[in-house]
């Protein structure tokens, strides 16, 4: 007994509609366009790739942030975790890359864990727990490697950092598979759905049955893991250790991506690759900026500005 | 809050327990190191304190409200160089400047929060990204050191007063105000009922939003005026200093029994709270035992024991 | 003899999102009299009285107080026109402490704009006792009782001079003496000339206290009369529905054999359900009758595991109770909430999602949600309730209240339940829609399915359920059964006075 089906839409309409709720296409869109026509050097297959290597940490960062904004929280301490994972990196380097990978990733599943059970198990506020960790990680990272900056020679990680695969960067494919799969796991796993559920009205999914603990446990965990990559790779790609400086103020980058790729703040959507679009969309804002010389410090308040706007459109939607 | 003796009875509770916690703190310390509760030793926590001081006491308002600002680092820094390029100008000049930079940087978090209806954490977040890249884009380079006059600052900004660091009786004196506007004063309860309940304020026909934007733009006067205090003792503005005070702040308003969900504390906790944060990093500093790096560690830790406590004893009176 | 219209409302008509909440609704209160008005959740009372106190701005209708048209665009405005409110949750900042709360926003000063705390005490001390409530002047109070913060919020909103009080549920959390206590303090007000509107559900209080009680069923007045002497079987049916609502009653099959699936002895959970006892059996309809208040939710929630009892018995399938949703939809208990917007659906997914979202585990493999199969259960059982929407990747929130329950109850069925804890599921949808579900009802327990039902319309109780137990504040008092289960048998049983009470 369902409705008739609307009769055929014109392709305007169609179009439309698929656009409506990806309005970011359409800027990412207007951002290229005029990019391509007032910055110099910019419709070229090397800028390109240059742009994609340079939005990969963000990327990843971001991925991570969108689960956990999903379930209605945040994770400030991102950026302090790919400190602590380049550390941690350095460290290892005398074991191999596996065992490299493998450390930055428990390091950053580690705190991920630690953020998750004191939100909820202990019914901390999200912001609090993280602005905490924010400081102490990173604090442990500094004291890990005495606050120094540590280079390094290691030929499989100088593949991981520039090395090519196909004609493409490494990272760049690394990274976007990482992002489609953690969009697959959003949009068609049990999982996913039990996080937009928890987010979007955590007592009606409690009564249908959702873990909501484990859920929610389980996305500040992949938050921080994904942090952990994205510090293993940053360390790859500049060829030292940075405990003080790697990741500072990315998880607002990282917020940005997320809120402008249609994640709402207060939760209850999961927009992956919205968030990579997002960081995309950051890239190129800044890139352009910076090659038509507008300072990094005006591409601070424009980003700000950027959050301020989608976030208030948001709750205005709402 | 009402000072009939039971009241006053419970506010001690938690504010016995700060100052437990300072006696300790300082037991330890004269424990470890025999200068630790020396004047000099003493004096010169409180002078690097003030900064910190400033900011806890506007969270503190903050807080009560049921609110947060994240931006009061940023707003130091921008303010010390606002001081810096006024000092030629003679003091009172660029503190007024300072003062009113910061109240005007804080009205615009109000408005975002009271007037858009934000979350205060994210509102302050934009708000620290958009002052960093202000600070720099005005102000260019990162150390802004004063030139023009430079010893006369400094012999301010180090100096006495009866004794006493400069510091000290401008702290005393903004402490005691404060103090006086929350419990004295119809907009410092109005500020407690916000934060208490902010439905039942408005239906008790509270001007909610008015509260919340004052209460931002206070804080904002007071990052303001620290700094100030900060410059001139430097004697230099620094713009990207103050990165991680906010936490500090927070903690130090969060130690003083001040509950980070709102609508209880006060400023007497605060102060404790001060004097606890501060001279716990003095004893690391004196004793030279804990790594810098460390200290972080502990910074970062202390806010997260805190944060979690706060939530255990809420968690439980809720059930 | 009659008192002088104090406040007046007239052609009161509201919507919300265009559905009508108010229709063509009149109400008037004198000065010195207790009027009543009753009705049922979603029958409009919370919208009149929030039009009367400033909260909302009524589309279309007339104000009055005091003999003067008036407007209210915010609630300090009708605060300042003298009508003072209290609400059903109390509206007082639980960490101030009683004085602080009495005088806030308007407290008394000295020189230098600085508060007077010792004036502020000795008034509200004075206030409190002249209405001869006890009250721990220096605790915040969020730690004092219910019962005494009701007080301290009545004092408050009669200290501003109003002459219009609005009662909204009083009694309803609170104890025996408690209540008692209420009562005189409201008769005494009664007695200054205050005009008091006193919202409630229980009868008792009405034929005590009211002079006159008006009902709203549906967004509209469906009674006003004065108190004295009415028929309070008449006046559940009022407040309950028309007698003769609903289809044709199921045949009544033999109850006396079923297996009892689901039972309950003596479930307390202070202070709503104080002692409830009941039967499911296998194939048969349970009807839950009680108005509003009287702990239908809380007794469900209870036995599905979403709450503790804290004290009483559950069997399900002769083994303890479900500890936990999880746990009871495992063991084939499922419930459908009352309030299907804050407890029910997710507001922004789709058809699709919030109906899979229970059958989520057995949609799987390895962790992945095969949309294939997924979309097969979706589009059966939306067939299978009739579920009219555009498609099932419409959001939730863009259908109407009778396909969003559709919706619930389809994904309910999703779970192969045995028992079904359905509370109120025909409440705000139409017609339509109740037809079918009531349908569907009847066609379940036909199949052998255990079914826990409650309605605010008493006819559409009277001609589903099999038996029905009647519920008043919290205790079930007794089942009827057969030809006992009508529209004028359940109103009676309801409305009936109960001897043990009357102590």
């Amino acid at each position: 007994m369902t409705a008739a089906p609307t009769s055929g839409p014109s392709l305007t309409g169609r179009l439309l509609s698929l656009l409506r709720g990806r309005e970011i296409l359409l800027a990412l869109a207007v951002v290229i366009l005029l990019n391509a026509i007032f910055t110099p050097n910019f419709a070229t297959w090397r800028n390109v790739e240059i742009t994609l290597i340079q939005m990969v940490f963000v990327a990843l960062v971001a991925t991570g942030m969108t689960l956990v904004i999903a379930t209605g929280g945040i994770d400030l301490s991102v950026g302090a975790v790919m400190g602590l994972a380049s550390v941690v990196a350095v460290a290892l380097l005398p074991y191999g890359i596996f065992a490299v990978t493998l450390g930055c990733l428990t390091a950053g599943l580690a705190v991920g864990l630690f953020n998750g059970v004191l939100i909820v198990g202990f019914g901390v506020q999200p912001l609090l727990v993280t602005l905490g960790s924010l400081i102490w990680v990173r604090g442990l990272a500094q004291y890990l490697s005495g606050g120094r900056k540590e280079y390094f020679e290691d030929a499989a990680m100088r593949f991981l950092g520039t090395g090519r695969l196909w004609g493409l960067p490494l990272q760049v494919i690394i990274a976007a598979l990482v992002v489609l799969v953690v969009a697959i796991v959003a949009a068609h796993t049990v999982f996913g759905r039990r996080l937009v559920a928890v987010g979007g009205n955590p007592a009606a999914a409690r009564l249908a049955g959702v873990p909501a603990g484990r859920t929610v446990l389980v996305a500040y965990a992949l938050c921080g893991l994904l942090a952990g990559l994205a510090g293993l790779f940053i360390t790859a790609r500049v060829g030292s250790s940075d405990p003080t400086n790697f990741g500072v103020l990315i998880e607002l980058d990282a917020i940005a991506a997320a809120v402008v790729g249609g994640t709402v703040l207060a939760g209850g959507r999961a927009r992956v690759m919205g968030a990579a679009v997002g960081a995309l969309l950051l890239q190129l804002t800044t890139a352009a900026m910076i090659m038509n010389n507008i300072g990094f410090a005006v591409a601070l308040v424009l980003k700000a500005a950027l959050i301020l706007c989608v976030v208030a459109l948001q709750r205005g939607r709402a | 809050m009402t000072t009939s003796p039971a009241t006053r009875l419970r506010l001690d509770a938690r504010l016995v327990a700060a100052v437990v916690a300072l006696i300790l703190v300082l037991m330890i310390g004269a424990w470890r190191n025999p200068e630790f509760l020396g004047s000099e030793n003493i004096l010169n926590v409180l002078r690097q304190n003030a900064v910190l001081t400033l900011l806890a006491v506007g969270m503190t308002f903050v807080i009560i409200s049921g609110g947060i600002d994240l931006s009061v680092g940023s707003i130091l820094a921008f303010t010390s160089v606002v001081t810096v390029k006024l000092a030629p100008e003679g003091l009172p000049v660029a503190a007024a400047a300072a003062v009113l930079t910061g109240l005007g940087l804080g009205m615009v978090n109000g408005l975002l929060v009271a007037r858009l209806r934000i979350a205060p954490f994210i509102a302050t977040l934009v708000t620290l990204l958009a002052l960093r890249g202000l600070t720099l884009a005005v102000f260019g380079e990162e150390t802004v050191a004063l030139t023009e006059g430079r010893s006369e600052v400094l012999a301010f900004g180090r100096g006495f007063v009866l004794g006493l660091p400069v510091q000290v009786p401008i702290i005393g004196v903004v402490l005691l105000a404060a103090w006086v506007v929350l419990t004295q004063t119809r907009f410092g309860r109005a500020v407690y009922a916000v934060g208490g309940s902010e439905e039942s304020a408005r239906l008790l026909g509270i001007d909610v939003a008015a509260t919340r934007f004052a209460v931002y733009g206070l804080s904002g006067a007071l990052a303001g005026l620290a700094g100030f205090l900060f410059a001139v003792r430097i004697g230099a503005g620094i713009t990207n200093y103050g990165l991680g005070l906010e936490l500090d702040a927070i903690t130090a308003v969060a130690l003083g029994g001040t509950l980070l969900s709102g609508g209880v504390g006060g400023v007497a906790g605060t102060a404790v709270g001060v004097l606890i944060v501060g001279f716990l990093f003095n004893l690391f500093n004196l004793d030279a035992t804990l790594d810098t790096f460390l200290q972080k560690v502990v910074r970062g830790g202390l806010l997260t024991v805190v944060v979690v406590m706060q939530g255990t004893i809420l968690a439980r009176r809720r059930r | 003899m009659e008192q002088a219209t104090i406040a007046r409302l007239s052609g009161i008509e509201k919507r919300f999102d265009g559905v009508l909440a108010l229709a063509d609704v009149d109400f008037d209160l004198r000065a010195g009299e207790v009027h009543a008005l009753l009705g049922e959740n979603g029958a409009g009372k919370s919208t009149l009285i929030k039009i009367l106190t400033g909260v909302y701005q009524p589309d279309s209708g007339r104000i009055e107080v005091g003999g003067t048209a008036t407007t209210f665009r915010n609630p300090a405005e009708a605060q300042a026109a003298g009508i003072a409110t209290i609400h059903q949750e109390i509206h007082l900042v639980p960490t101030l402490d009683a004085v602080a709360n009495l005088h806030l926003g308007r407290e008394p000063r000295r020189p230098w704009g600085l508060v007077d705390h010792r004036r502020m005490r000795r008034e509200a001390a004075a206030m409190l006792a002249r209405y001869g409530a006890d009250v721990d002047l220096d605790r915040p109070v969020g730690e004092l009782g219910v019962a005494v913060q009701q007080q301290i919020a009545i004092v408050r909103a009669l200290s501003l001079g109003g002459r219009v009080l609005v009662m909204d549920e009083p009694t309803s959390a609170l104890t025996h003496r408690e209540v008692e206590h209420l009562l005189s303090i409201t008769e005494r007000l009664r007695d200054d000339g205050i005009g008091i509107v006193y919202i409630t559900h229980r009868l008792d209080e009405v034929f005590r206290l009211a002079d006159r009680v008006t009902v709203l069923r549906d967004g509209r007045r469906v009674l006003t009369e004065p108190a004295h002497g009415m028929d309070r079987p008449r006046l559940v049916g009022a407040m309950l529905g028309r007698p003769d609502t609903g289809d044709a009653r199921r045949n009544p099959t033999q109850v006396g054999a079923a297996l009892t699936v689901l039972s309950a002895r003596v479930l307390a959970r202070e202070p709503r359900v104080t002692g409830a006892s009941l039967d499911l059996g296998q194939g048969t309809i349970l009807g839950l009758a009680g108005l509003q208040g009287s702990g239908r939710t809380e007794l469900m929630r209870l036995l599905f595991g979403a709450d503790r009892p804290t004290s009483g018995t559950v069997l399900l399938n002769g083994a303890p109770g479900p500890r936990s949703p999880v746990e009871a939809l495992a063991r084939g208990l499922a419930y459908l909430p009352e309030d299907r917007k804050a407890d029910g659906i997710v507001p922004d997914l789709s058809v699709r999602e919030n109906l899979s979202l229970i059958l989520l585990p057995r949609l799987t493999r390895w962790g992945f949600i095969r949309r294939s199969r997924e979309r097969a259960e979706v589009s059966r059982f939306m067939d299978r309730l009739g579920v009219r929407a555009a498609s099932p990747e419409t959001r939730i929130r863009d259908l109407s209240g009778g396909n969003q329950q559709k919706v619930l109850i389809a994904r309910l069925l999703c779970t192969a339940p045995r028992a079904l804890l359905l509370d109120d599921p025909m409440r705000g949808i139409d017609v339509g829609a109740k037809a079918d579900i009531a349908r569907l009802i009847a066609d379940l327990a036909e199949q052998g399915m255990a079914v826990l039902l409650t309605s605010s319309e008493l006819g559409e109780l009277a001609a589903l359920s099999d038996r029905v137990t009647i519920l008043r504040d919290g205790r079930t008092l007794g089942t009827l059964s057969g030809s006992d289960v009508t529209f004028a048998g359940l109103a009676e049983a309801i409305a009936a006075d109960d001897p043990a009470e009357a102590a």
